[in-house]
């Protein structure tokens, strides 16, 4: 459930007077997404759980800190960011990374990226994000799971539209050589 | 030529992701559906990224709306009720003032104490009785209000902070409902079903010095 920036202003106003039943509201609309977006960082469900009340937390003592200058999405999602940089510097989190590949593959051929259109799976994306860069996985996510614009992006991600850019570049190269190595073992495999 | 159509391809990579989550311009839209028309390995290219959207919104873990809610209502909760400081006890008092006369002559001294332990045991048995009393008096007020196996009497440490003590108190689910008395016990509701786990808790807690179930009040006649 989405709801527009008058609503959530509303609800917001109503949150400001100790109301409850509208954090309530705006927490059952909002949580699944400050989860997630935790959770593809930590990748531990207490660790995103704990986010996610943390942000709420936050939102229920200064609702008056959201102007309606972003989506409400974008700003919570920055505050969410900034509760699991803090619970990353404690764990001091340390993620295996892709190594770089050359562009020395004919990887732009139609062929190939129908096959692998066609052939990867579930467990295989999800395999090839948890090997990306913390920053670079983020960026994916924001992208394609939030749905959210270049200037979204780089406002929870705190940095420049070219970073962005250059992360989105680097990511999505990352994810697709990642998933044609496993479908190339799936075949060797049979 | 050559780098023409390079430039082609890195213009339409740039705005591939933004097509594809639907936040690209009406103009840079049009732009790529006219080159897919023309560039086979663009337009396979554009079906991946859309099976990559999907696969990820698909992966995301599954997790309640509501998950969390109750942690997020305790702390908020946790954080309005006030709570009493426990005041100095007469026995606190009386000591503090022997402490303080450490510094007096001898003699003067030693009248002093046998003054004041006089004072400091009749008022433990005041005391007492007034603790004792005033619970009394608290647990029968609310003889109709709680069931009578969910109290306990808790002592907390003399350093403990109203934050460390109100985080204790959600924690085992329980609200002061009186107290404190001159000796700084306090009455702590905990809800019947959570009782057994709630003491065990609270006599675990390196905060809590005693805590005591309240033995039932007899029944009025």
């Amino acid at each position: 459930m989405d709801l527009d920036n008058e609503q959530v202003s509303a609800l917001l106003s109503e949150i400001g007077k100790g109301n409850e039943s509208a954090m309530k509201t705006l927490y059952t609309a909002y949580s699944r997404r400050v989860y997630v977006f935790a959770h593809n960082r930590l990748r531990d469900h207490g660790a995103a759980e704990e986010v996610v009340v943390d942000t709420m937390h936050a939102v229920w003592r200064h609702p008056d800190r959201f102007r309606g200058e972003s989506k409400f999405s974008t700003w919570l999602l920055g505050i969410a960011r900034y509760k699991l940089l803090t619970i990353m510097r404690q764990r001091k989190q340390d993620p295996e990374q892709i190594e770089d590949y050359e562009d020395d593959l004919p990887s732009e051929d139609a062929g190939a990226f129908e096959n692998l259109a066609q052939q990867q799976r579930h467990e295989g994306v999800r395999l090839c994000m948890d090997k990306l860069p913390d920053e670079q996985r983020e960026c994916l996510h924001l992208v394609f799971y939030e749905g959210c614009s270049l200037a979204e992006v780089a406002t929870v991600q705190a940095c420049p539209e070219n970073t962005v850019k250059t992360r989105l570049f680097h990511a999505r190269q990352k994810i697709k050589r990642c998933l044609q190595r496993l479908l190339e073992q799936e075949m060797a495999h049979g | 030529m050559a780098e023409k159509a390079v430039n082609l391809w890195r213009r339409f990579e740039e705005l591939a992701p933004w097509y594809v989550n639907g936040t690209i311009s009406h103009e840079e839209r049009r732009w790529v559906d006219e080159f897919i028309l023309t560039d086979r390995a663009a337009a396979a290219r554009l079906k991946w990224e859309s099976s990559l959207q999907t696969r990820l919104r698909d992966a995301a873990p599954p997790i309640a709306a509501e998950a969390g809610f109750e942690r997020l209502l305790g702390r908020i909760r946790a954080e309005r009720a006030p709570v009493a400081t426990p005041r100095v006890s007469l026995i606190q008092r009386l000591r503090d003032t022997v402490l303080s006369l450490s510094q007096r002559p001898a003699f003067a001294l030693a009248a002093m104490a046998v003054v004041i332990l006089q004072t400091g045991v009749i008022g433990a048995l005041v005391n007492q009785s007034n603790e004792q009393s005033s619970e009394y008096a608290m647990t029968r007020s609310l003889s109709t209000a709680a069931p009578m196996d969910s109290l306990l009497r808790v002592s907390f440490r003399s350093d403990t902070t109203e934050a460390s003590l109100r985080l204790l108190l959600v924690e085992v689910g329980g609200t002061i409902v009186g107290g404190p008395g001159q000796l700084g016990v306090y009455l702590v509701q905990v809800p019947a079903a959570r009782f057994e786990l709630a003491t065990a808790k609270l006599k675990a807690s390196p905060l809590v010095t005693a805590a005591d179930v309240v033995p039932p009040m007899p029944a009025q006649p």
